[in-house]
């Protein structure tokens, strides 16, 4: 279960690291790939929600998989808060 | 005439049979291992293209490259570099155009088009018994499909026997000596004439090359992160040096000796943030173009390293490198001019090569680049240079990617932004970083800024 502030916090993060990306159209499932996430984007957006929510993604968690969508990545974040 | 370019190999195995060649994820093979695959392969596309047939290749993935870069050497067939293309690119029509006879991709099948084969079975069933010895004369090439920073897509043909040479001359200088028995990591695609030059100077040095995984989100340099720590040196264009910048705080790499900048000028501020955390390399800086297999000046700078980044080091003695005015006059040292390069391995008509870089010699004879001549803007009597605009920019809070235009002697910034756009407080900074005349006069946000396949800015 994905902590609703956890998900909103994260669209936010999103909508900023991908200024091509409308945020009133971000949802959690939304493909980011879609939307043109690329690597320098998705280095921008990994260190930005490791500052905001202070953890530290570990290399193995850094996986096509989490940064496809918004929700994807909340799940990570959501079990590293957790730990 | 040099010796053919394909004793790099050979020497290789002669010298150490059970070296590493080269590394991908948990795949590696030995010199030996290596070379007896390619000569098997060899003979396949010799018997499938015939005399004087060539091979073209699109990929993403690198992983079954370097086997054929170096079939195509030993069977004396030109192979055509494409950028990979992804389903359905308009591409795929200038593809078929192509004077060649197999077309191998990892991207979806060209249907229109039977000369399409799936690389992943390069390797599958190569014969047993026949083996193809390179014999003859015959003066094979790669060729390289640039996209242009400012022009048409062009092809560029540049013959083994010139690679032979400039890496035989590189090797007599010392300009390979960083690469020796050398484990490298190369960030850039091997289709790219940077990724192939450093590929093949790396092998001409009796160097390991370890190529990315292609497994990681964040790219070549996310790959980094999740590789063993036995890395000695990294060879990448700055778009890649900026993206390592940002994880160097992430990254182990406790035998990394040396990077290799190729491709353009890294940012003095991305090179500091990678310095300050690996102070101890040494860095080489160089310059060239496709047209000038594999560079035409080279510069090692060794540590403790200061903010002077501007020379791009002395002349490699297989070209002539001279500065030109407008008259086609050579200027005096520490005059800027065009930078025209000559010699028999420079891939151009004469062996002279107009490059459309700016720069000087300064006083040490090490080359100074200082811009192209076409990409600078005129505005109201100024000639700007647009890289010095998008490099002060790029220090500037918030700017990820930059991009200086004229249009209507108007100086035009687009930026893209990781937060909202603060159009005064960005020209602040400019002003605090330019002088008045190179300050824009329009900020726009805009989602990305268009680059070609090797990382650099589209002008046009």
């Amino acid at each position: 279960m994905i902590k609703a502030e956890t998900l909103q916090e994260v669209l936010n993060l999103v909508a900023a690291a991908m200024p091509g990306a409308d945020r009133a159209i971000l949802q959690e499932d939304t493909n980011l790939y879609d939307l043109g996430l690329d690597s320098t984007t998705a280095i921008g957006l990994m260190l930005e929600i490791e500052e905001r929510f202070v953890i530290t993604i570990p290399d193995s968690m850094i996986t096509d998989e989490s940064f496809q969508t918004p929700g994807a990545l909340s799940a990570v974040v959501g079990s590293l808060i957790a730990a | 005439m040099a010796a053919p370019l394909v004793d790099v190999l050979f020497e290789r195995v002669a010298q150490s049979a059970d070296a590493i060649v080269f590394t991908r994820g948990s795949d590696r093979w030995t010199n030996s291992e290596f070379l007896a695959t390619c000569l098997r392969l060899a003979s396949r596309l010799r018997e499938q293209t015939g005399d004087g047939a060539a091979i073209a290749v699109s990929a993403e993935s690198q992983a079954l490259l370097p086997f054929l870069i170096w079939s195509t050497v030993i069977a004396e067939i030109d192979l055509w570099l494409l950028p990979a293309l992804p389903a359905g690119a308009p591409q795929l029509e200038q593809a078929s155009g192509l004077p060649v006879r197999i077309i191998y991709s990892d991207g979806p099948a060209f249907v229109a088009d039977d000369r399409w084969q799936p690389l992943a079975s390069l390797l599958s069933n190569l014969p047993v018994d026949s083996i193809h010895r390179p014999d003859s004369s015959r003066q094979a090439a790669f060729v390289f499909q640039t996209s242009g920073t400012e022009g048409e897509p062009k092809s560029i043909r540049c013959e083994h026997w010139q690679f032979a040479q400039v890496l035989r001359v590189m090797r007599e200088c010392g300009a390979l000596n960083h690469a020796i028995s050398t484990q490298v990591y190369l960030s850039q695609p091997l289709p790219h004439s940077y990724g192939l030059c450093s590929f093949l100077e790396y092998c001409a040095a009796g160097g390991s090359v370890v190529l990315p995984p292609e497994r990681s989100p964040l790219g070549p340099a996310g790959d980094l992160m999740q590789m063993t720590s036995s890395i000695q040196a990294i060879e990448g264009v700055p778009y890649f040096w900026s993206q390592f910048a940002k994880l160097r705080s992430r990254l182990d790499l406790p035998e990394l000796r040396h990077l290799g900048i190729g491709g353009g000028r890294v940012d003095a501020l991305v090179m500091k943030a990678v310095l300050t955390r690996f102070p101890d390399v040494t860095v080489s800086v160089r310059y060239g173009l496709t047209e000038t297999p594999s560079v035409a000046t080279h510069k090692v700078y060794t540590p403790p390293h200061g903010a002077d980044w501007i020379s791009s080091g002395r002349v490699v003695p297989a070209y002539e490198v001279e500065i030109q005015d407008t008259s086609d006059q050579v200027v005096p040292d520490g005059t800027e001019g065009e930078i025209v390069i000559r010699g028999d391995c420079v891939a151009a008509p004469s062996g002279i090569l107009r490059t459309g870089d700016l720069g000087y010699f300064d006083q040490q004879r090490e080359l100074v680049v200082t811009g192209r001549r076409s990409a600078f803007i005129k505005r109201r009597g100024f000639r700007l240079s647009p890289e010095t605009i998008e490099s002060a920019a790029t220090r500037c809070d918030d700017v990820v990617d930059c991009r200086a235009i004229g249009v209507d002697d108007r100086l035009i910034l687009e930026v893209v932004c990781q937060t909202e756009l603060s159009a005064a407080r960005l020209l602040d900074q400019l002003r605090a970083l330019l002088p008045a005349t190179m300050v824009p006069d329009e900020v726009r946000r805009v989602a990305a800024i268009s680059r070609t396949f090797s990382g650099k800015i589209k002008r046009s």
